[in-house]
């Protein structure tokens, strides 16, 4: 299944296996899950969470200084 | 998942794999500032009648930081400061400058900003066109710490609070490993007394992963500058990136490195390795080792 990720304002695709994680397809995008939180349609979500295909995740970027 | 309440039906939003534990939005909120009011109890950060500076720069953890000591001990008798630092980086600070006045607005707390400019004559910009002999990390951190130093002695305050998080100590403890840098690495003894003419530095976020404090300014609404400082790079970045990777296939690694850290600072503090007779700089006044101090060494 297709999953688009934004990130750092650019989008990206990937292709996972069906019933693939968050987690999975943001480390199959090169992002470290430790250096963001995903935002789903206005709803944040956890890194277990489950994905179908088409699915429009933002990766917000949380390591960038305090 | 679910919330780790056992009868909270609400969606969860984090699952904190180093604990085995999950959060809905709610539940997240209250034990992130659970964990800070612990923080501060356990070192006795921060006491009736304390004037607290908090260093502000408008990112994430110091946002997080003013908003929770404010929410948590705001209505207290002790005074918050907020003290911001202006390093002078082109398209960068601008920004989070105007956040961190926003917050202070918004909580009603005094704002003082400053600048490298100001103290030290030139902005970070200017000083890396005309210095290449060591990273830019390396120039802004010996004159952040000195800037926040003199403008916290300047607003009286008598404690300074700083945003460094988990993330934050882990990367130090590794590096101060890597260089053998023995005393640094007994300097971050949170238990430590501050020598005269230092002002007291407290860091309630200092158990708290990146992650954790990026979440939390989220869901309260805050807002996050997602650029990174257009200098970083050096040691501290690859150590951040080694970190991140071991977290992220080994939960945990960070609190351990951490509370490992704590468990063998007394031992080295005993052995007398530690040991630094503090004078006044020549040129600035204030304390150091050596007869002129590293931000005068480096940018006078």
């Amino acid at each position: 299944m297709k999953v688009k990720i934004t990130f750092l304002k650019k989008m990206r695709e990937v292709d996972v296996p069906e019933g693939s994680s968050v987690r999975e397809a943001i480390k199959k995008a090169g992002i470290n899950p430790e250096e963001v939180i995903i935002n789903m349609d206005g709803t944040i979500i956890p890194d277990s969470g489950k994905l179908k295909d088409n699915d429009l995740i933002e990766a917000i970027r949380i390591t960038s200084g305090g | 998942m679910k919330c780790y309440k056992p009868s909270c039906e609400k969606p969860v939003v984090y699952e904190r794999k180093y604990e085995g534990t999950a959060f809905c939005k709610q539940h997240f909120l209250k034990n992130i500032e659970d964990k800070i009011r612990k923080m501060v109890g356990k070192y006795k950060y921060i006491r009736h009648g304390d004037r607290v500076g908090v260093a502000l720069s408008g990112g994430k953890d110091s946002s997080v930081l003013l908003y929770v000591l404010n929410k948590l001990f705001g209505k207290y008798e002790i005074k918050f400061i907020a003290i911001t630092i202006d390093e002078g980086i082109a398209g960068y600070r601008n920004e989070s400058i105007e956040i961190a006045k926003k917050l202070c607005s918004d909580l009603k707390i005094e704002h003082r900003i400053t600048s490298y400019k100001e103290l030290l004559g030139q902005t970070l910009d200017s000083k890396l066109k005309i210095s290449k002999e060591f990273n830019a990390c390396t120039y802004c951190g010996v004159a952040r710490r000195w800037c926040l130093n003199k403008a916290a002695k300047e607003a009286e305050v008598n404690k300074l609070a700083v945003g460094h998080n988990l993330d934050d100590e882990a990367q130090s403890i590794m590096m101060d490993y890597i260089k053998g840098d023995l005393p640094r690495l007994v300097r971050m003894d949170p238990n430590l007394e501050p020598k005269e003419g230092f002002i007291r530095r407290i860091k309630p976020l200092r158990s708290l992963p990146e992650k954790e404090i990026g979440l939390y300014a989220f869901l309260r609404g805050l807002k996050i500058q997602e650029d990174e400082c257009p200098n970083m790079g050096g040691i501290r970045f690859e150590v951040r990136d080694f970190l991140n990777n071991m977290e992220a296939e080994r939960p945990g690694t960070k609190n351990s490195i951490l509370e490992t850290f704590e468990k063998i600072v007394p031992a080295l503090k005993q052995a007398g390795k530690t040991k630094v007779v503090l004078k006044e700089c020549e040129k600035c006044g204030e304390p150091c080792s050596g007869d002129v101090c590293k931000t005068c060494e480096l940018w006078c």
